[in-house]
């Protein structure tokens, strides 16, 4: 449940602006993920479940240190693992840390048809709220990045929340509390993108890895999740993070201009019947015994 | 390969190698021409772990890493149950046919290797399901070690690998 | 049939309510189980309507309330389709004959313009139904298939894998598209119904119709059913 400290600025389904639309906060917030430095130990999957109050599930090795194919209602961030062959025949292991990214322009809000069930607030961080949600799916069809998750018990969306109830009480995200190597970093999202970019160029410089940059997807509006990658130009080599991510443009027509047309479509339909039966009446029935037709 | 130093030694002749009824060891051109290792994961620690639900979870079954060139010769695809068997004992997990580890070409012969990571074993939450072998890793290892710190060699030898 | 030919058994009355065609009598121009059917049918499509409609847009999301709540009314939105689509299915069964197009529909259609004004004593004569119904009939036959098989994409979107998400998003357009036409053929079937052709709703209702009422609106199948009395047959 939001706190009722934090402003919302957008609110899926919601006829009418957001009373939140034009506040703007101190900052934006955002999770740095480097790739470069993450080692694959997966304490930020249990983290998110023993802050979360998840219990354990079971899985099934698949030829793979991953622990499951994708995330899950009740996992809501993954290590992805790719053994990458790089084009000299090279191998390494790629590791990236899956999860919603928490776009600005969000696909899953813009998709949902349901009053409030997601929020985006004026922090940035977009989040499910079930007691609205309707269970029906169509933030799947939003999303660029295949995040929302179904669960059939309660018929409800899941995915991460950024640990928005740590991060209103000005705590840091329960997985940036437990990387080891500090490869997660969590503050504002000018910060973030200082730093990011900072390491990006002392991997190009000083390490010669003339790829690396930084992940901040401009088609969904930038992200508040954003990655430091050795290679920038590949991101699908780390466990499929699309190149250019943006709401798919059948979403944004059928939330957008066909609302408009189907609407006057139907207004237009009941005018002019209504138009019809003004200029023409009903059909008689010319019988001496039956003007009505049904009723001797 | 030949021991430059001693042409005509290969092996420290005073290494302590135990004599029990268990410690069989290899030689060299018998049927054992895989090298092994054994190590540990990020994932769990030791042998406890395989009763914690969180570290199962991480890692739910037993494995063993295996080339992709070595896969292809003997057939074995991912997830196919394969058996590693040394001169001592043997142990039944699922193959992870990776490309991240290479073979070796030692003394003009191409050497694989394989690792296994060592946290099963006979008691756990999968071994008490019935949902892996409970063939346990440190039957494969030879008991050998330094004569003068008795700093243990288990963690190279030799084993022969097939499908299960 | 591509002819006045009579139409088939199903759509006659049966022989126990046939009439003589003497003025003043009723003719039975929907069996007992047509009616229910239809309203059956109509019952599963309002309800799909209006939690359609909740779900189309912010501004009537609101309608969710009046039928259950947004879950409850996103739980039984697809069912009821599944069931508007078994019972359109049986409609198709019992009405397929009588809405296969015949020469009467074409000289109708080029003489439309009569019967949009109320001109229709102008109008060439038809059978059981005339060609705008046989249209309407046709318009939620194939809609309903349309609904149907997108309304599965997503009802189960998550069985879409990620690599062939292009067929969510067609399903998505599909069902928008179809769902929208079938309206509209809705708000045209529902005003002829009521207000423009008096009688109308009745007969769907008691299934009985004046001679006069069959005359004029549907002549070529009055002239059927009456030809018959039980006397000749």
């Amino acid at each position: 449940m939001s706190q009722a400290t934090l402003a919302i600025r957008r609110i899926s389904g919601h006829a009418g602006p957001a009373p939140g639309e034009d506040v703007e906060r101190d900052y934006q917030v955002c999770k740095l993920i480097d790739t470069t430095t993450c080692i694959g130990c997966k304490a930020c999957e249990v983290a998110c479940l023993e802050w979360n109050g998840y219990s354990f599930t079971d899985t099934v090795f698949d030829n793979s240190y991953q622990t499951m194919p994708e995330t899950a209602w009740n996992y809501w961030n993954l290590i992805k693992f790719n053994e990458h062959e790089r084009e000299d025949g090279s191998i390494t292991l790629l590791m990236r840390k899956d999860q919603c990214m928490h776009c600005s322009d969000p696909g899953c809000l813009k998709a949902c048809p349901a009053d409030g069930a997601i929020v985006q607030y004026t922090n940035g961080i977009v989040d499910f709220q079930q007691q609205n949600c309707i269970g029906c799916g169509y933030c799947v069809s939003g999303c660029p990045f295949d995040i929302p998750k179904f669960n059939p018990a309660t018929k409800k969306m899941f995915k991460c929340t950024l640990c928005v109830d740590r991060v209103s009480e000005g705590l840091e995200p329960a997985c940036i509390k437990s990387c080891p190597t500090g490869c997660l970093h969590f503050g504002s999202k000018d910060d973030m993108t200082d730093l990011a970019e900072k390491r990006a160029r002392q991997l190009r410089e000083n390490y010669g890895i003339e790829k690396a940059g930084v992940y901040d997807p401009a088609g969904v509006g930038g992200t508040g999740v954003i990655y430091v990658l050795h290679d920038v130009t590949n991101p699908e080599a780390y466990g499929g993070l699309p190149k250019d991510p943006h709401i798919p443009w059948i979403v944004k027509f059928w939330k957008g201009p066909a609302k408009w047309i189907g609407n006057l479509a139907m207004l237009g339909g009941i005018l002019g019947v209504t138009l019809h039966y003004f200029r023409y009446g009903p059909k008689e029935v010319h019988d001496e015994q039956h003007e009505n037709g049904g009723q001797p | 390969m030949q021991n430059a130093l001693h042409p005509g030694q290969q092996n420290n002749p005073v290494v302590k190698k135990l004599k029990t009824a268990a410690d069989k060891y290899s030689t060299v051109g018998d049927e054992f021409k895989i090298v092994c290792t054994t190590y540990r994961l990020t994932e769990h620690y030791h042998y406890w772990t395989k009763n914690n639900q969180m570290n199962v979870q991480l890692i739910p079954e037993p494995f063993v890493e295996i080339p992709v060139e070595l896969a292809a010769e003997l057939g074995i695809k991912g997830n196919d149950k394969v058996k590693v068997t040394s001169a001592r004992s043997y142990y039944v997990a699922k193959a992870f046919v990776t490309k991240r580890i290479k073979p070796m070409t030692i003394d003009g012969k191409k050497i694989y290797q394989i690792g296994i990571p060592i946290h099963q074993g006979y008691r756990g939450i999968q071994e008490d399901a019935g949902k892996d072998a409970r063939t346990i890793l440190n039957r494969l290892t030879p008991t050998v070690v330094d004569p003068n710190a008795y700093t243990p060699e288990f963690k190279g030898f030799l084993v022969k690998l097939e499908k299960a | 049939m591509s002819s006045d030919a009579i139409p088939s058994p199903r759509s006659s009355p049966p022989t126990s309510q046939r009439t003589t065609g003497e003025p003043g009598e009723r003719i039975l121009r929907y069996t007992l189980v047509e009616r229910v059917h239809h309203w059956i049918g109509a019952l599963f499509y309002v309800y799909c309507l209006i939690t359609g409609l909740a779900f189309w847009s912010p501004y009537m999301f609101w309608l969710a309330a009046l039928v259950g709540g947004g879950p409850t009314a996103r739980f039984w939105h697809p069912w009821f389709g599944v069931a508007f689509t078994l019972s359109m299915f049986w409609m198709y069964k019992m009405w397929r004959p009588d809405m296969l197009r015949t020469d009467a529909d074409r000289r109708w259609r080029k003489a439309i313009k009569h019967y949009i004004e109320n001109d229709d004593q102008n109008l060439p004569p038809e059978g059981r139904f005339n060609y705008g119904q046989k249209l309407f009939f046709w318009l939620m036959f194939y809609g309903v298939i349309l609904l149907l098989i997108s309304g599965l994409g997503l009802w189960f979107v998550e069985s879409i894998p990620w690599s062939l998400r292009w067929l969510r998003y067609l399903a998505v357009t599909v069902h928008v598209t179809a769902a929208m036409a079938t309206i509209g053929g809705f708000i045209i079937h529902v005003y002829m119904g009521t207000a423009m052709i008096r009688g109308g709703f009745t007969s769907i209702i008691r299934g009985e119709v004046s001679t006069a009422w069959a005359r004029t609106h549907h002549r070529l199948w009055y002239e059927q059913v009456t030809k018959k009395t039980p006397a000749e047959k």
